[in-house]
């Protein structure tokens, strides 16, 4: 346990000077500028709606859930190992008297907080947008600043996504190619959108409620899934692909 | 203490069909400059990845200080510095960043840094990102994280690997001081004869992943018959007369002699003065007789040469 600390530790000290740690400011903040911008140039004017706040966070999250976390996810844990591929690290790494699957331990750990983090930023460049447009825009009729419900649903979104950081995670640090790791992702993610699309209909295919990337975008529609069968399944999905990955990195030859 | 730094038994790995290390039985004494030598392609990297479990042995086993190391049992890895091929270091990070990383990650005192630093004369560029840093650089600063730990016993492979004869010079230098001021076995690799034979207390010899010599390098000079050079006016009677009294001989060419020379094969020393009298009974004008002992170089050419019916088969 302690080992892991201390692999944590050291990864932290290897994102300096690195897109991985702007990467999660940026996504948010590009996902909710847009929302704010289209809100701000809105000319028609605004229906009083029964919940203003649902109608600022409700685009925002569609956009997050379905292409920007999946993304996020994709080049965060794509540029993570990156980082060791490329100087070759792993024969370093490995003949450290510290067990290998601390090392493996320690990515996925530190993906995990990334992610997290990203997932704050989004939550208080919400509130921030909801507030701007509260002074700017009185009409939509914003009142209160709701910051426990949405950094709920932001939280769920967040434990939702794990499976897809496990998955990634492991991808990225089994094959050093660039190219696999984010060809995976963006392929996962446009497959989950058009499946997302088409199965919006009511005559749902029931399996893709477990497309591991589409797991975020449930949290948004419960009358599909119930929400503990998708925090179920993305939590207990990535302990166990955390553990193969751990247990095929202790086995892998490193060449 | 225990007296082989490293040992290994019918070490043998496979990559598909081509046997890469095949049965090699090391033995590196402690406190030992251990030379491994072999040319391209003859299996160092990989011995050396499976000393320090990189890659698991197809066969044999590896005891590292005294213990052998498996998957489960890798403690000795702690007092154990390596080096392959080339540094693995972040090129974002500076050269203290980089130390440090691998410190956090062991959880060893701060000053080890710094140490390192200074055994390889990095501390004043310690404050600069990778990137600007030259080759040679590079290559020191990955020997200072090998020395993080340390260690008792550093795996070099192929040090010298890229740098210009002054920074060859150095790098020896440096690995001397290192085995001798803080008792550190090395075991390095390299192609060249010449770029360990100055340090190294032993060396091993592996071709086509076979050990063709291990020992000392006295030993290694033993392991090659002396052979004598005569110059004569008559080589090609002069080289009948020898084979006839039973001595291996030919004629080879000389830059100051052209074809005027007879190499013997010598298997003793004494018989130098009794192949003078033979051709001078015989009528030959002897110009010139020498003794000559090949270069380690020569020896070590000769004991990799493509003579091995492997590569030939393959
Ligand atoms: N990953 C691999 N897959 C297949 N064959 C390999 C692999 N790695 C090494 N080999 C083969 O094993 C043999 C030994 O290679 P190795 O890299 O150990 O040689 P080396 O002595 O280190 O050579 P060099 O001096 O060029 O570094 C070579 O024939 C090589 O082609
Ligand atoms: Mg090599």
């Amino acid at each position: 346990m302690k080992a892991l600390l201390h692999a944590i530790n050291s990864e932290v000290l290897k994102l300096k000077r690195t897109l991985t740690f702007w990467l999660i400011l940026a996504v948010p903040g590009v996902v909710v500028a847009m929302q704010f911008s289209s809100a701000l140039a809105r000319t028609r004017p605004f229906h009083p709606e029964p919940d203003p706040w649902q109608w600022v966070t409700q685009g925002v999250f569609f956009i997050w859930c379905l292409l920007a976390l999946p993304l996020l996810v994709t080049l965060e844990t794509a540029l993570l190992s990156a980082t060791e591929h490329a100087g070759q690290q792993w024969k370093h790494l490995f003949t450290l008297p510290v067990p290998r699957w601390t090392i493996y331990s320690a990515k996925l750990v530190v993906a995990l907080g990334l992610i997290g983090l990203s997932s704050l930023m989004l939550w208080l460049l919400l509130l921030l947008d909801g507030r701007i447009l509260t002074w700017l825009r009185p009409e939509m009729g914003l009142v209160g600043l709701p910051w426990l419900p949405i950094l709920r649903q932001v939280a769920l979104i967040f434990l939702a996504a794990w499976l897809i950081i496990a998955i990634h995670t492991w991808i990225g640090l089994r094959w050093p190619s660039f190219a696999v790791a984010s060809g995976v992702g963006i392929g996962a993610t446009i497959a989950g959108l058009i499946l997302g699309i088409s199965s919006g209909a009511s005559t749902a295919v029931p399996w893709t409620n477990f497309y591991p990337w589409l797991q975020p975008v449930l949290i948004l529609a419960r009358d599909r899934q119930p929400l503990p069968t998708t925090l179920g399944f993305s939590i207990v999905g990535a302990i166990i692909v955390g553990i193969v990955g751990c247990w095929e990195v202790t086995r892998r030859d490193v060449l | 203490m225990q007296e082989l730094a490293i040992e290994t038994s019918d070490l043998t790995r496979h990559f598909g069909r081509v046997v890469a290390v095949n049965q090699l039985s090391l033995h590196v004494p402690t406190g030992s400059i251990y030379g491994f030598l072999g040319p391209n392609g003859a299996g160092k990297t990989t011995t050396i990845r499976m000393l320090l479990g990189l890659i698991r042995p197809s066969d044999g086993i590896v005891c590292l200080l005294g213990a052998p190391l498996t998957r489960t049992n890798r403690s000795q890895l702690a007092h154990v510095g390596a080096l392959v091929e080339t540094p693995s270091l972040y090129p974002h990070l500076t050269g203290y960043e980089n130390l440090q990383v691998t410190q956090r990650l062991l959880d060893s005192p701060h000053a080890q840094i710094q140490r390192a630093l200074e055994i390889v004369q990095l501390a004043g560029d310690a404050q600069r990102c990778i990137r600007q840093y030259s080759l040679g650089m590079r290559q020191r600063l990955g020997l200072a994280l090998a020395l993080l730990r340390e260690p008792s016993l550093l795996i070099l492979d192929e040090p010298s690997n890229g740098l210009d004869p002054a920074g060859i010079r150095d790098m020896r230098a440096l690995i001397q001081r290192l085995a001798t001021t803080l008792h550190i076995t090395v075991f390095l690799s390299s192609h060249l004869l010449s770029e360990v034979e100055q340090i190294a207390t032993h060396v091993g010899i592996i071709n086509h992943g076979q050990l063709l010599f291990e020992g000392t390098l006295p030993d290694l000079r033993q392991h090659q018959t002396d052979c004598v050079c005569v110059v004569v006016d008559q080589p090609q009677v002069a080289l009948g007369i020898l084979t006839e009294a039973g001595w291996q001989a030919e004629i080879t060419s000389d830059i100051a002699y052209g074809h005027n020379v007879v190499h013997v094969t010598l298997h003793e020393p004494a018989v130098v003065a009794a192949i003078n009298a033979l051709l001078v009974q015989h009528g030959l004008a002897v110009y010139e007789l020498r003794r000559e002992q090949p270069s380690l170089e020569d020896i070590f050419l000769q004991l990799t040469g493509d003579h091995s019916p492997e590569r030939n088969a393959a």
